[in-house]
């Protein structure tokens, strides 16, 4: 009977890496050899559209700028988110409710209605076009569901650990470094493959704030013409900004399937 | 002068008060015990002394500094937490090292430190392991190493053995009494458990719904108990009441007529009043004779607990050295009128 | 070190005096195509202009109104941006500078102008006309034993035609990707082109020719006539007509198209994926029309941001980009059928294209689905797609367009 389950899981494993062998596949055609044969095997593959995004659509470059701004968020959101769930979860001070509800709340407005106030204030700021804005915008639109993950996983801890540790003289700052954030690894694993899966592959802040510079996904999506696409390129282009993600899980596969399996066990 | 003065300490949490007015010396190497009821207040008395919690009036002095609002790692205090709070990314040796290390002692000083505790407790072997690779004892030592390492000068412990096994929880005992001989620093200790407070304690702290009852030594507690409170919850089994009534010739317990005990006091006929009889004090052959049905017998080996009921529906228990009784049997228990304590309808003591 | 950060703060808070950098929006500076116009303009601006420069700054199609909207909302637009001719170019007029009498000598040259146009004047400054013709596979044509060099030019030529291409039955005769709407839009614009009256099509954008009208039926009779008659393949609604109708054309998998002249202009593409010589073009004949016509209207042109502090500078740089000597190369390189009709259009090979260009000339009438109002085509796209399933009757269609406010 073991194909019940064999069958389903090996359909499962193909929808998922068929997208890739497309990619690849149609990556390594010219755009006369997609159209005439979309499905087919590449005859003579050629790396000339690999070429061609990292050089003339500047994927390169703005891969470079998607690291950055990517690493530069997912640290900063992890070291605020930490601070916050840590101060909402284990300490008591006046409003502490109201806040993390505000907080709760500010999860349910829509990015795009907040668009246009988003952006006079970055103008205002003067962070358009600086990788620090991006990194701050970032920071801002997926800080509150760090925090209330961070919040709702340190209210698990026992709250006698933070007490123990004042006994024993730590310092707030000293608490949060050396309990606290080690506690929260799970939490901030989770985290950190989930923001740097959204900061990696977000499109429309990244384009109001960072309008001379770009990040990846905003130079595979500038690959989509109006009214036409040159396919091929844009395979390349998705494989050349999938390869760092699929890089990162290959090197921490591990921790996040352990992460995730954390997650989920302790809901 | 006494090392720890408590004068007027209350506690509110959001508007309810929980701690009423609370004053208390504790001598400077004395095992004090807070013992009451679930809820009385014990753990929050001991957290406002710890720096835990906020003191919202009255006054607390520790060596004759006042410390309301002084962190609580300055306050010279060590404390053991009930869930033992042990960091669990840490290993023994970094877990006892701790508070040191927040306090950037030389690494000489961490290791001797560290290594004296572990000699105490017996930790050496363990140094290197995680907490979640322990036993419930090894982390009760662990949580105890975590202090001394500190060297503080008052010790606090809340409930440290209610996690373990009823084994386990009288040699851990004998190890705290131990320690106490050999450090000789003060400590306050909570407990919910009789027994524990009158093995350990130079003092017995007793609190009810946040108001100290009476504070004394263990005996004094035992055989000198204010209110009818502390008799019932110093001794175990728990002292046995009987409605009595004043006549003028004695007491008319039901059926069964009793001598007044000597007293200071002089009682009005016809008043209500309680007895107090202590269980293994109904052992005797003679004194004030009472007749009992007996409905259960526990045999413990060495003695027995004989569940009794009186003629006039009171149930009572006693605890006799050789006992042939049976459910259902009729029994004849005999007490020295000298031994009980009398108290009256509200619960004080009457001498 | 501090004096040179000071000086170094001096000079570069000091430099707008100066110079100044234009900021320039669009979708299309990315395009391998369009690059060389782009950098021409710049080039040719930054060399009448010394000190100023051009920054574009291309936006992803699909995002890009958003975008637009956004940072227009947010005072912090900039000084040009792309527009597409008719309901998303009026849509922005309200930020958008108005262009009549600051455009000189141009405003003579410039064809175009009324999808960039309201009552109140002139808003944007159109770079290319864009118009839909019928494309056709010769090879296919001789395939199904017709003349590959006459195309037809009334309905019932076309009719034998279809005739010819069922009757062989390998490829459907007319490509239709309706997918999104979009097949429809095209249709309808093409047959009104060649059915309407000048005045009707005038009636048809002032809102005074009701979708229950004869005239708007007969289109959508056409519609369904063709359908019935089995001209289109099973399941347009299905296909997209970007880019799924048009690969198939280009696979020889459909006999004709109807497609565009302009911005992805199909003549150069289909030219270098079917061979020129297989590649014919007609324009699309009406039922009881009476010659066919081109609909044809201004494609893309550039407005001025009128809250920008260089709009003076802004509206040069949109003569340049709209200047004959540099659209040259739009149309060298990309095909644009530009707007400027100083346009010199003689280099051209493409046997198609000088068909087209002899057309626009000529025969050119106003692309009437252009005219409609967002709304309603968002209708359109949906009635069509139940015309196709025959779920509604022709009628009913047109009552049904009739209820929503232009
Ligand atoms: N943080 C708090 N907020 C509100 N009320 C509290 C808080 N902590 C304790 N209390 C209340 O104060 C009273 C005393 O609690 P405390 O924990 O001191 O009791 P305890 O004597 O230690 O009981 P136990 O033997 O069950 O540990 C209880 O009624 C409790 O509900
Ligand atoms: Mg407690």
């Amino acid at each position: 009977m073991h194909w019940v389950v064999a069958v389903p899981m090996a359909l499962l494993a193909l929808s998922c890496v068929y997208p890739v062998f497309f990619t690849v596949n149609n990556a390594l055609k010219d755009n006369k050899g997609y159209i005439l044969n979309r499905f087919g095997i590449v005859q003579d593959p050629s790396v000339q559209n690999f070429v061609d995004a990292w050089g003339r659509a500047h994927l390169g470059e703005y891969l470079f700028n998607s690291v950055t701004v990517t690493l530069g968020a997912v640290v900063l959101l992890l070291l605020t988110s930490s601070l916050a769930g840590f101060a909402l979860a284990m300490l008591r001070f006046p409003f502490r409710r109201v806040l993390f509800i505000v907080i709760l709340a500010s999860l349910m407005i829509p990015v795009q209605v907040v668009l246009v106030p988003f952006y006079r204030t970055m103008m205002g700021l003067g962070l358009i076009n600086t990788r620090f804005g991006l990194i701050l915008a970032y920071t801002a639109f997926f800080l509150p569901f760090c925090v209330y993950l961070m919040t709702a996983f340190y209210s698990r801890l026992p709250r006698e650990m933070v007490e123990a540790a004042r006994m024993d003289g730590a310092t707030l700052l000293q608490i949060w470094w050396n309990i606290m954030l080690p506690m929260g690894r799970p939490a901030l694993l989770t985290l950190g493959i989930l923001n740097t899966l959204y900061c990696w592959n977000d499109v429309l802040i990244s384009l109001l704030v960072l309008q001379k510079e770009r990040t990846v996904m905003v130079g595979i999506a500038a690959l989509r013409g109006e009214y036409t696409t040159n396919v091929p390129l844009l395979c390349a282009g998705i494989a050349l900004a999938a390869a760092p993600i699929i890089l990162l899980y290959i090197f921490f596969q591990r921790q996040i399937v352990d992460g995730i399996a954390v997650g989920a066990v302790k809901g | 002068m006494s090392q720890i003065v408590l004068n007027n300490l209350s506690k509110r949490f959001a508007g309810v008060e929980v701690l009423h007015e609370v004053s208390l010396s504790i001598e400077k190497g004395e095992f004090t015990v807070f013992v009451g009821p679930s809820g009385c207040g014990k753990s929050t008395l001991l957290r406002c002394i710890a720096g835990l919690e906020e003191i919202t009036s009255g006054t607390l002095d520790i060596g004759g500094t006042r410390m309301n609002d002084v962190d609580p790692a300055a306050r010279g205090l060590a404390m053991v937490f009930q869930s033992y709070a042990l960091y669990p990314h840490m290993t023994v040796a970094q877990n006892m090292s701790f508070g040191l290390r927040m306090a950037h002692r030389p690494k000489a000083e961490i290791d001797a430190k560290v290594a004296k505790a572990a000699r105490i407790l017996q930790l050496q072997p363990l140094l290197d392991r995680k907490p979640a690779a322990l036993s419930g004892g090894q982390r009760q030592r662990v949580a105890i190493g975590r202090a001394i390492v500190r060297d503080p000068d008052v010790f606090l412990f809340d409930e440290p053995l209610s996690n373990l096994d009823a084994e386990l929880r009288v040699q851990t005992r004998v190890e705290i009494a131990k320690l106490h001989q050999t450090l000789g620093n003060t400590i306050i200790y909570v407990t919910h458990d009789q027994t524990e407070a009158m093995t350990l304690a130079d003092k017995i702290v007793v609190l009810r719904a946040g108001r100290i009852e009476q504070v004394g030594t263990p005996m004094h507690l035992y055989d000198d108990p204010d209110n009818a409170f502390v008799a019932g919850f110093i001794g175990s089994p728990r002292m046995n009441f009987l409605a009595a009534n004043v006549t003028a010739t004695g007491l008319q317990l039901g059926q069964v007529t009793a001598p007044l005990p000597a007293l200071a006091t002089t009682l009005a006929v016809g008043q209500q009043m309680q007895l107090g009889i202590r269980p293994e004090h109904l052992d005797q052959t003679d004194g004030v004779r009472l007749p009992v049905t007996v409905e259960v017998v526990e045999h413990l080996g060495a003695t027995a607990f004989v569940h009794c009921r009186l003629d006039s529906g009171e149930t009572l228990v006693a605890e006799q050295r050789e006992t042939a009784a049976r459910p259902g049997a009729r029994l004849d228990l005999h007490f020295d009128i000298a031994r009980a304590r009398l108290f009256g309808t509200d619960g004080a003591r009457v001498r | 070190m501090k004096t040179l950060v000071l000086s170094l703060a001096l000079v570069t808070t000091a430099l707008p005096a100066f110079a100044t950098e234009l900021t320039v929006w669009d979708w299309k500076s990315g395009d391998p195509a369009a690059a060389a116009y782009f950098a021409k303009a710049k080039e040719v601006f930054e060399a009448a202009h010394p000190g100023d420069t051009i920054s574009y700054v291309m936006q992803p199609n699909d995002q890009y109104y958003t975008l637009l909207g956004t940072a227009l909302a947010s005072d912090g637009g900039p000084d040009l941006f792309l527009l597409n001719g008719g309901a998303q170019a009026r849509a922005r007029f309200e930020n958008a500078l108005p262009l009549d009498g600051k455009l000189g000598d141009l405003a003579a040259n410039l064809a175009g102008t009324a999808d960039f146009s309201e009552a109140t004047g002139l808003y944007a400054v159109p770079l290319t006309i864009q118009g839909f013709v019928v494309y056709y596979n010769k090879a296919l044509y001789a395939d199904a034993g017709l003349d590959p060099a006459a195309a037809p030019k009334t309905w019932d030529d076309l009719a034998k035609v279809c005739a010819a291409f069922i009757a062989k039955g390998t490829a459907p005769c007319i490509a239709l990707g309706n997918k999104e709407g979009f097949g429809m839009e095209f249709w309808f614009s093409a047959i009104a082109a060649s059915l309407w009256t000048a005045q009707e099509q005038a009636d048809f954008a002032a809102g005074n020719l009701a979708w229950t009208s004869p005239q708007v039926v007969a289109v959508l009779q056409g519609w369904v006539d063709a359908n019935a008659a089995g001209w289109f393949p099973k399941g347009a609604n299905s296909t997209a007509k970007f880019m799924d109708e048009y690969e198939g054309f280009m696979r020889g998998e459909t006999g004709n198209t109807i497609g565009l002249i302009s911005d992805v202009a199909h003549w150069k593409q289909f030219d270098e994926m079917l061979g020129a010589e297989n590649v014919g073009v007609f324009m699309m004949p009406a039922p009881g029309g009476a010659a066919a016509k081109l609909p044809a209207a201004g494609g893309i042109g550039y407005a001025v941001n009128k809250k920008s502090p260089n709009a003076d500078l802004a509206v040069e740089f949109a003569k340049t980009l709209a200047s004959a000597e540099v659209l040259q190369v739009f149309f060298a390189d990309a095909g644009a059928v530009t707007a400027n009709t100083q346009m010199d259009t003689s280099s051209v090979t493409s046997e198609a294209a000088k068909t087209i260009f002899g057309w626009l000339a000529t025969e050119t009438v106003p692309m009437a689905h252009a005219n409609a109002s967002a709304a309603q085509l968002e209708e359109l796209h949906r009635q069509s797609q139940t015309l196709l399933n025959g779920e509604v009757s022709v009628a009913d269609a047109a009552a049904a367009m009739d209820k929503v406010g232009k």
